[in-house]
């Protein structure tokens, strides 16, 4: 569906991409995650037909979209990191504008608007002036307005930045509903765990390379070779603490006031045999469970930081 | 047939706001204000305090003078902000992921501040009228003065939209766009001076310059443009000397305000072609 092919952009002596391959499949979710100035708005600019590429292909279906900007145009739906609004222009009145700029007939108009609204939950709101709007609202109409067109590819950058946990939540869920209606989605985020939810591969980027790709339990394996077991109990604290020391696959143990985490190396069934033999020793446990790695976590051991 | 969906929103967007019939009414009380005043002027100080039709021109061409100050002030104030406004609201990036060409978007710009011009220019037709109730005036005097107010007002319009394009802050191109207008109205004027007097006292040429070329060199000077046309229908010859008319080997009979229609086209073609250029990047 889309294919990055060694991208470059270069400012001036500053390489804010540098080689930068990946492959999208179709009705993908890709996570595109980075520290601040990685590099991602400026390839997301680059693929929306914003920014000339210094080097590079960017193709959608095989064609080159870098010489055919018509066509770019034509199937990416852009949502920026941050946008404006119109003054003394009503919700309706925006979309419509929209649907003018991409030449919509003014017959097909009313239906999509409708659809569109209903989808980002704004159908309320038709008549309202959009700068009343708030943070969250002026979101979901960016993303409506980013869909007016029916894209085959959508380019969020950052849209749950500045939004406030409910608003956030909420654009999740669209999202979610965007993806079932089998929308091919690039979507940058600072926000890790929501990715993680939400994306079927992630890219992560740094520097202007792209340092990690693939499906998110892929590179989470990789990074993360061993298992952290976390184990919550009511008593027998050193009696717990004993019976883990004398496992060879367990390693790493920590400690805190009712709770206990370890690296474990072994199988399910070495857990199972963990466990049993636990209980044998008549630990009151409330918790045993293996502990779930995160995009944070991949993040934080891939990326450098501001080194 | 679709219309530009810039120049249909803008529109909207102007004229809802309060500040366009706002500007309408304060355009038009300065135009009426100085049209009675001159009209008052012209009636007290007539030595039998009786009023002379002969008058009702001084009292257009005064009137048109202002109407053409009000324009040359208020067109870069309506076009600098266009482009730059959009990138300052951040939402030219918005415009620019569209089906919509660049060409469609300056000129759906340029076209909605010129048609807030016009609307001021139209409005200002019942003030103008005034003048027929004493007669002097064709209406086909007011129709190339108003043809003309269109032309100066899309050539002013553009390049404050280039101005626009180029600088990142209204202010900054606001700014330009005068420095931009001033030079355009008075630069002219002082390159002519000093060529004329380095042609006469240099080269001792006593004819000076030829009639077509002070029309080449200060032909694009929209103040003579304007004075041209009026001279044109007034029958005066000012700028007959002005320009050396008399000094014609190849006898060129453009007049001043046809040349300066045409450089004012050519000016605003190329405004809006950079533009366009620019916007594309």
């Amino acid at each position: 569906m889309l294919e990055i092919k060694n991208l470059y952009k270069r400012y001036g002596k500053f390489l804010a991409v540098n080689n930068l391959s990946l492959s999208i499949a179709e009705g993908e979710i890709f996570g595109f995650v980075g520290p601040n100035g990685a590099g991602k708005t400026t390839t997301m600019k680059i693929v929306a037909g914003l920014l000339k590429a210094s080097g590079g292909q960017v193709l959608i279906n095989g064609i080159n979209v870098i010489s055919h900007p018509g066509k770019l145009r034509e199937k990416i739906g852009y949502m920026p990191d941050f946008f404006g609004v119109y003054d003394n222009l009503k919700v309706d009145e925006y979309m419509d504008f929209y649907a003018g700029m991409y030449k919509i007939p003014y017959k097909d108009r009313p239906a999509i608007i409708d659809n569109l609204l209903e989808i980002v939950d704004l159908s309320h709101k038709r008549d309202a002036y959009v700068d009343s709007l708030s943070r969250g609202m002026k979101q979901r109409l960016c993303l409506a307005r980013s869909l007016i067109h029916d894209p085959d590819i959508l380019i969020l950058d950052e849209p749950a930045s500045g939004l406030d946990p409910r608003a956030r939540i909420e654009m999740k869920e669209i999202l979610k509903q965007l993806r079932t209606l089998g929308k091919t989605i690039i979507i940058s985020s600072h926000i890790l765990p929501e990715l993680a939810e939400l994306c079927t591969s992630i890219g992560i980027i740094e520097n202007g390379q792209m340092v990690a790709c693939g499906k998110v339990n892929e590179i989470m394996q990789q990074l993360t070779h061993k298992r952290i077991i976390k184990i919550r109990l009511l008593d027998k604290m050193e009696e717990l603490i004993r019976i883990l020391q004398e496992q060879p696959d367990i390693h790493n143990i920590f400690e805190k006031t009712d709770e206990v985490e370890f690296e474990f190396d072994g199988d399910d069934i070495r857990l199972s045999q963990l466990l049993k033999q636990i209980m044998e020793k008549d630990v009151l446990l409330t918790a045993f469970h293996e502990k779930e790695g995160n995009l944070e976590d991949i993040f934080m051991k891939i990326t450098k930081g501001g080194e | 047939m679709m219309i530009n969906p810039v120049l249909r929103r803008e529109l909207k967007t102007k004229l809802r706001s309060w500040k366009a019939p706002v500007l309408l009414m304060v355009y038009l009380i300065i135009l009426t204000g100085f049209g009675g005043l001159v009209l008052l002027l012209t009636l007290y100080t007539s030595y039998d305090n009786s009023f002379n039709p002969q008058d009702t021109l001084t009292v257009y061409v005064l009137l048109a003078g202002c109407q053409m100050g009000l324009i040359i002030l208020l067109v870069p104030a309506l076009t600098a902000g266009t482009i730059s406004g959009e990138r300052e609201r951040q939402t030219l990036d918005l415009l620019k992921v569209t089906k919509i060409s660049s060409f469609s978007i300056i000129m759906g710009k340029l076209l909605a501040s010129i048609s807030q011009i016009m609307l001021m220019v139209l409005a200002s037709i019942p003030v103008f009228s005034i003048i027929f109730i004493f007669g002097g005036v064709s209406l086909k005097n007011i129709a190339l003065l108003f043809l003309y107010y269109i032309v100066i007002s899309i050539t002013l319009g553009s390049v404050g939209i280039f101005c626009s394009t180029y600088f990142r802050k209204t202010t900054v191109a606001t700014v330009v766009t005068y420095l931009f207008i001033l030079i355009f109205c008075f630069g002219s004027l002082i390159v002519y001076a000093i060529v004329q007097e380095f042609v006469y006292y240099i080269f001792s040429y006593s004819d000076g310059l030829t009639y077509f070329q002070s029309v080449l060199l200060i032909g694009g000077n929209p103040f003579l443009g304007f004075l041209s046309v009026i001279e044109n229908q007034l029958g005066t010859d000012t700028l007959y000397y002005f320009l050396n008319a008399h000094n014609n080997p190849l006898n060129i009979n453009i007049k001043l305000w046809q040349f300066n229609l045409v450089f004012n086209c050519l000016v605003s073609v190329l405004m809006i072609f950079l533009s366009v250029l620019k916007i594309r990047r």
